[in-house]
């Protein structure tokens, strides 16, 4: 088992010991002897009592407490007579909360209960020993405490030999967790694996994810790609697992080397080593000698010189250790080319200016996670036959740890053929506090930084996922300038105990949770080290706010946060509560459950003269402050974060104080604020947060100081007039919404990038506007005493979003060219004319009585993608339309009553999809709708081509829709029918490559004309027979119509809707498979219609049809060809429509697909001639462009009916009706 | 021995499973099997009052080694004491090797039925057989005699003990 292990057996510092705390009288001869011997049997390192010589004084005992690292506390029925047992149990607890011991308590014939609450004569004796000793109190928490930890009981029915087994078990767990000492059989194996012996036996199972991460990091050490000497950092958090990348790595790279030496654990061994020992521990490996002699190093240089070698570098944590070895590595360098260093830390900031690359370790995906989880959780146990019940469960625990391979396998050891109760109540533990065996990976580095580090560490878990900058500016203070507090971001970051990622500061789960851990470690005992309480049940007592009822000092507290959200009862404070807190930096009184914080009551009560004397406050977050200003003795010298929303305050202070550090200041809905003097000197304000501040007036004139200020709200501040006179170079963002009273806006900066001034009284734009050359978005909406935009809007040279909105006076837009302007929403105006802005892609228009028509140049406006024209009601014909257009809006054009032909300008690359809406435009002309129709029809086979590209897609997308007020189905769907259920026999070979969409279209009536609604939409579900007889179901989307921006509508009128959808991939590629096969198939459409979500059943399909749009071969010419097809489409379509339509009129509608079909029969007859002679119906597919307007489907039909089908095709759609 | 050819276990258990089936005896066990030492210990434990049975006889028949561990209350239970009478035929036989444990017990006191053993004697006496009791006494006289050990230092060091020396026995009577 030691065979894997490198390091010499003098080499091997001492192992982690583990203590036995026990009641001799009652254990020592009996259980704790037989303990002894199994866990020296597995060579763990145990001490118990009689080991140091009788009669030694207690503190020798209470040292070798702190010196382990696993304790094992057996609580039996005499325990409590000795006060040594008792004294014992206090350094337990002690040191478990300092986090350096892992304490297991043993339950021998007790019940935990019994020991907690110090019940029957456990508990008598207990204080009978105790009696009048002043620790009494202390050891009761110890009582209260140990318990709690999950531990083993041995009651009456428990073989104690199997006890003893579950016991070692324990402790080998614990002791993975700590990194072990010098032995490799306490990390490798001990897991779970009751087989002691097989500890280095086959580890790749038990290594999900590892195959990966080797080829990753092989990559990097590739020695064909890289020819000298290559040194990689292998870098991550504690426990991602780098110590078994490297292992595998050794293992099947040593062989590629002559010398090789893996040092592992080098954090330990120069822990317990002087460092010098590194070098020669190196040496002796990579030159084979047992004790390599200081005067000997020569030869092995020498050696080292010549040969390709492989060193591997496990665990380093310092950088004296690798200074160490940096002569070594020089001469390695210096050396033959091809040898490889590989140095694994987790500390990033070691690697600089080290290493040639680094390999970073990320955590492992969900299904690595959870194949590690189930490997430990059910190791003996592979064929679990509740194994089932438990996924879900493992589910939870797999999310738990995130990834990280370290809390996968402890938390799969801890849970190995345990019950499901035992799972479940595990899941509720894990929640409150993290396995202890977790926190001691952690541990370790936690422990290894410095004073400043752990306190940056443990306030950042209290300001989790925060911007970089604001946790530094939190973090910078008198101690820690800014510099350091970036540093110590930094360091944490190399360390991997936070990420920062897009600018924001991120802690893992486990970490978060093990902070959380540490900080109600800390607690209340010689008070050296600062808190942050956070949880309720810490901070309120008795409906009192106290944080200090642990007895802990006040200048000991470091920040309070409480979730008001959590509080039930009113709570109430005392005036004097934070007078010695002399070391408060923050205080948060929020709630969470509520982000905008309208609706918490107040349930703190604050007396009057509350004292609040505090100076190294940086975050003052207090929701719904009750009193009209801060109290006097408040100091924000700190101040970095200021947030009172909702707060009764008048002013902030009275007179000027100093807040040279006052970043963010929030007092949204402070109803009362009437004045802003106290941030006069807040010079280095960065964002202003007024919002619903609805007595302030004005500002100081001193804001003009406020060089930094970027973002100003004041939406809603209703007693706001004017702004004072200034520039404020900084800022980007103002907002002046809804502020009713304010008339004149002055430029306050040049640098403004959104300014919104919706809802304000102003009547015109300020004179020297064209100087906000910055300005991107413009809300001018509802600013009803707006007259006219200046032509100085075009100067405006960076403005993307211009709003004008209900502006109901606006009656002239000028004519501007602004190049970046996109959005021009001009609806609910007076304008005459629609501005033609080339750059614009999206223009509203609607709910304008003015305009009567549009500009020809429409077309022209490449850009435009989205044009609302909603009610328009003045609108009687629109021009061509552009050809990028995306979606038009011209639902309520009442008056609307021709459209240009053609509608809109196709190209021949068309791609894009679009919607086209003229919903209850009811004086539509009967041409307008016929060539609205035909213009669907073109796109439909044009997109065909372009589609062609893109054939895949599982689900079917909407590339064309369009509805109009009608009540036929157009001529070119080649099979319809009444009703909303269409049942088709479709040819075979009808799902070929060719195939590029599907049309549907659906006529749709209102069942309530008085009905309003918000929203229409109509989906066809798509059934086709498989071969198996089996139905495949698609759903596709036909076409639907909303009322964007709320509101609703009436839709009186029969639509027809008309829907063009690519084909599911799945359609095709079934027929691929089989291509040679040529059956018929059927197919069954049933359309929906729903308005709304609640509206159902309230409209009705009244007919509907289908139409298959297949691609046509184009090799060559392809944009002539398209040309030409749409010529002749358009005269085809003319021709036939009338007659179509004729024809239904007269013979009913129940035959029509038949009827339809018939009247191309003489053309059919050439096509089925061509196509009999052809075995494939592609190759049969006409050729003649005057047919390809048409869709193929009817020459097969043809054929069908030519081949003596005719009677299913009728009875088929008989059967319909 | 070469009346025993084919024995099955090497050890066979007797013990009080009230005093020490989960404790003493589950450790014991757990290391005669850790050394391959093939070791009966009857787990169908047996109920209360039920008389020997000529079940477990063969066990007995087909051990090398009898180790009886004779607990505070080993000897209230007729049970055992019936069994304590059989491995005694067999160690007159000289079939088996006992190797008397006194477990909690003085040897004394077992030996002359003194101490707790009279207070279970006198129950025994008043509902069994006279001529069944003194058969009892007589293997228990029989048994105290022949040399053992006491625990009271380290039971496992005890356990280790008992391993050890029928470890060494074995290997002996396997050179023989």
């Amino acid at each position: 088992m030691e065979t894997s292990s490198i390091s010499t057996v003098e080499d091997k510092p001492p192992q982690h010991q583990v203590f036995i705390n026990f009641r001799g009288a009652d254990l020592r001869r009996r259980f704790v002897s037989h303990l002894v011997t199994a866990l020296k049997l597995n060579n763990i390192n145990v001490f118990i009592d009689d080991y140091e010589d009788r009669g030694q004084p207690l503190d020798v005992l209470l040292k070798r407490i702190e010196e382990s690292k696993i304790v094992l506390a057996i609580f039996s029925g005499n325990y409590t007579e000795s006060v040594w047992c008792v004294r014992e149990l206090e350094k337990i607890k002690d040191c478990t909360d300092e986090g350096t011991l892992v304490a297991i308590p043993i339950f021998y014939k007790l019940e935990p209960s019994t020991v907690r609450d110090l019940k029957g004569k456990f508990g008598d004796r207990f204080r009978s020993m105790a009696k009048g000793d002043e620790r009494k109190k202390k050891w009761k928490e110890a009582f209260n405490l140990i318990p709690n930890i999950m531990g083993i009981i041995i009651d009456k029915k428990s073989v104690e030999s199997e006890k003893v087994n579950e016991i070692v078990k324990a402790v080998k767990t614990a002791l993975t967790g700590i990194p072990p000492e010098g032995s490799h059989n306490a990390v490798v194996g001990a897991l779970g694996n009751s087989n002691a012996g097989t500890s280095s036996g086959d580890k790749k199972h038990e290594t999900f994810g590892n195959e990966q991460r080797l080829k990753d990091l092989e990559e990097k050490l590739d020695r064909d790609k890289y020819k000298g000497t290559r040194i990689i950092g292998v870098v991550g958090m504690p426990g991602i697992g780098k110590t078994t990348l490297l292992k595998e790595l050794y293992k099947t790279w040593q062989g590629k080397f002559s010398r090789h030496a893996l040092i592992d654990q080098i954090r330990v061994k120069s822990k317990h080593l002087e460092l010098d020992r590194l070098p020669q521990m190196l040496l002796g490996e990579l030159s084979k000698l047992n004790h390599p002699h200081v005067d000997n190093l020569k030869d092995p240089y020498s050696q080292l010189h010549e040969r390709k070698v492989l060193v591997v570098l496990d665990d380093v944590s310092k950088r004296e250790q690798i200074d160490a070895l940096r002569e070594i590595l020089d001469w390695i360098k210096e050396g033959k080319e091809g040898s490889r260093v590989v140095i694994a830390t987790s500390d990033m900031s070691l690697t600089n200016g080290l290493v040639d690359d680094t390999y970073m370790v990320q955590n492992l995906n969900h299904r690595d996670s959870l194949q590690l989880f189930h490997y430990h959780a059910f190791i003996d146990d592979q064929a679990n036959p509740q194994k089932k019940d438990f996924m879900k469960l493992s589910e939870g625990f797999v999310h738990y740890a995130r990834g990280h391979p370290l809390a996968l396998k402890v938390l799969g050891g801890e849970l190995n053929k345990k019950s499901m109760d035992h799972w479940n109540s595990k899941m509720k533990k894990l929640a409150q506090s993290p396995s202890p065996n977790i926190v001691s990976v952690f541990q370790v580095s936690y422990d290894e930084l410095t004073t400043a580090q752990k306190d940056a560490f443990l306030d950042i878990a209290c300001f989790r996922s925060q911007d970089k900058d604001y946790v530094e500016s939190l973090l910078a203070s008198s101690d820690l300038g800014s510099a350091e507090a970036m540093s110590a971001v930094k360091s944490l970051t190399d360390k991997f105990l936070i990420n920062t990622c897009d600018g924001r500061v991120e802690m893992h789960d486990l970490l978060y949770k093990f902070s959380r851990e540490v900080d109600l470690k800390a607690s209340n005992q010689d008070g050296s080290r600062q808190r942050r309480l956070w949880l309720h049940q810490h901070i309120i007592k008795g409906g009192i706010i106290n944080v200090l009822q642990n007895k802990m000092k006040a200048a000991n507290v470091r920040g309070i946060f409480l979730d008001l959200s959590e509080v039930e009862d009113e709570t109430s404070l005392d005036r004097d509560h934070f007078i010695n807190m002399g070391n408060l930096r923050y205080l948060k009184f929020y709630n969470s459950h509520c982000p905008q914080e309208c609706k918490t009551n107040n349930k703190i009560n604050i007396p009057d003269k509350l004292k609040l004397p505090l100076k190294e406050v940086r975050c003052l977050h207090w929701l719904k402050f009750p009193l009209e200003t801060l109290p006097n003795d408040f100091n924000p010298i700190n101040l970095v974060d200021l947030k009172l929303p909702y707060s009764e305050m008048e002013q902030l202070w009275e007179g000027d104080k100093d807040t040279p550090c006052l970043r963010w200041v929030d007092l949204n809905h402070s109803s009362k604020l009437c004045s802003l003097s106290g941030l006069s000197k807040a010079e280095k304000l960065q964002r202003l947060n007024l919002e619903g501040c609805t007595t302030l007036k004005a500002f100081p004139h001193d804001m003009k100081k406020m060089k930094m200020l970027a973002f100003l709200n004041l939406k809603g501040c209703t007693s706001l007039e004017s702004l004072p006179e200034m520039n404020l170079i900084s800022l980007k963002t103002l907002t002046l919404s809804g502020c009713s009273t304010f008339k004149e806006f002055p430029l306050i900066s040049d640098n403004i990038e959104t300014l919104y001034l919706d809802g304000t009284a102003i009547s015109q734009l300020p004179m020297n506007m064209e100087k906000l050359q910055r300005l991107v978005v413009l809300n001018m909406k509802d600013c009803k005493m707006l007259e006219e935009i200046p032509g100085r809007v075009g100067e405006l040279k960076a403005l993307q979003e211009l709003i004008l909105s209900d502006c109901l006076n606006l009656k002239i837009f000028p004519e501007i060219d602004i190049s970046f302007l996109n959005i021009l929403l001009l609806d609910g105006t007076a304008i005459e004319v629609m501005p033609q802005l080339p750059s614009v892609q999206y223009l509203c228009l609607s709910r304008n009585a003015k305009i009567s028509c549009l500009p020809v140049g429409i077309s022209q406006l490449s850009q435009l993608k989205w044009l609302d024209l909603k009610y328009c009601t003045s609108l009687t014909s629109v021009p061509e339309f552009p050809p990028n257009l995306q979606c038009l809006d011209a639902h309520g054009c009442s008056s609307l009553k021709t459209v240009s032909k053609p509608l809109a300008r196709i190209m021949p690359t068309e791609q894009n999809h679009s919607t086209f809406i003229f919903t209850n435009c009811e004086n539509l002309e009967q041409a307008a709708k016929e060539e609205i129709t035909s213009y669907a029809q073109r796109k439909c086979q044009l997109l065909s081509y372009a589609r062609k590209r893109y054939n895949g897609g599982l689900v079917s997308e909407s590339l064309f829709s369009t509805c109009f007020p009608g009540c036929e189905v157009p001529s070119w769907f080649c099979h319809e029918t009444v009703g909303s259920e269409l049942e088709v026999k479709l040819l075979p070979h009808w799902h070929d490559k060719k195939l590029a969409g599907i049309a549907l279209c659906a006529v749709v009536s209102c069942l309530d004309p008085q009905d309003q609604v918000s929203r229409l939409s109509v989906t066809c579900t798509f059934k086709v027979k498989d071969e198996d007889k089996s139905w495949v179901a698609y759903t596709c989307p036909v076409g639907s119509w909303t009322r964007h921006g709320g509101g609703k509508d009436k839709i009186e009128l029969d639509h027809v809707f008309i829907g063009y959808t690519s084909c599911p991939h799945t359609i095709k590629c079934h027929e691929e498979g089989n291509s040679d096969e040529c059956n018929p198939t059927e197919a069954s459409l049933k359309f929906t219609v729903t308005g709304g979500t609640s509206e159902n059943g309230k409209y009705k399909v009244l007919k509907c049809g289908l139409s298959l749009v297949y691609a046509k071969d184009k090799d060559k010419n392809s944009a002539l060809e398209t040309k030409y097809d749409m010529l002749i489409g358009k005269s085809f379509q003319e021709t036939s429509e009338g007659v179509d339509g004729r024809v239904k009129k007269t013979k009913g509608k129940y035959v029509m697909p038949v009827e339809k079909n018939f009247q191309e029969t003489t053309e059919g007859v050439d096509g089925r001639v061509n196509k009999k002679k052809k075995t494939r119906m592609d190759n049969g597919r006409p050729k003649k462009k005057q047919r390809s307007g048409r869709d193929d489907n009817q020459t097969r039909m043809q054929v069908e009916l030519q081949e003596g089908n005719i009677n299913s095709v009728i009875m088929h759609t008989v059967k319909n009706f | 021995m070469s009346s025993h050819t084919a024995t099955k276990y090497d050890v066979f258990l007797s013990f009080r499973g009230h005093d020490t089936r989960h404790n003493f005896i589950s450790f014991l066990y757990k290391e005669l099997v850790r050394r391959s030492i093939r070791t009966f210990k009857d787990d169908k434990e047996l109920e209360n009052g039920q008389r020997f049975s000529p079940e477990l006889k063969s066990p007995i028949e087909v051990s090398r080694f009898a180790v009886v561990v004779v607990s505070e209350n080993y000897a209230a239970s007729s049970w055992c004491l019936d069994e304590l009478v059989t491995i005694m035929d067999f160690e007159k036989k000289g079939s088996i090797t006992v190797m008397p444990i006194f477990y909690g017990v003085e040897p004394n006191h077992v030996r002359w039925q003194t101490g707790v053993l009279a207070e279970q004697f006198k129950k025994h006496a008043s509902r069994e057989d006279p001529e069944k009791v003194l058969k009892w006494r007589q293997a228990l006289t029989n048994f105290a005699q022949l040399s053992g050990d006491c625990s009271g230092d380290d039971d496992s060091k005890l356990v280790d003990k008992i391993a050890n020396e029928i470890s060494n026995k074995k290997t002996i009577y396997a050179t023989i």
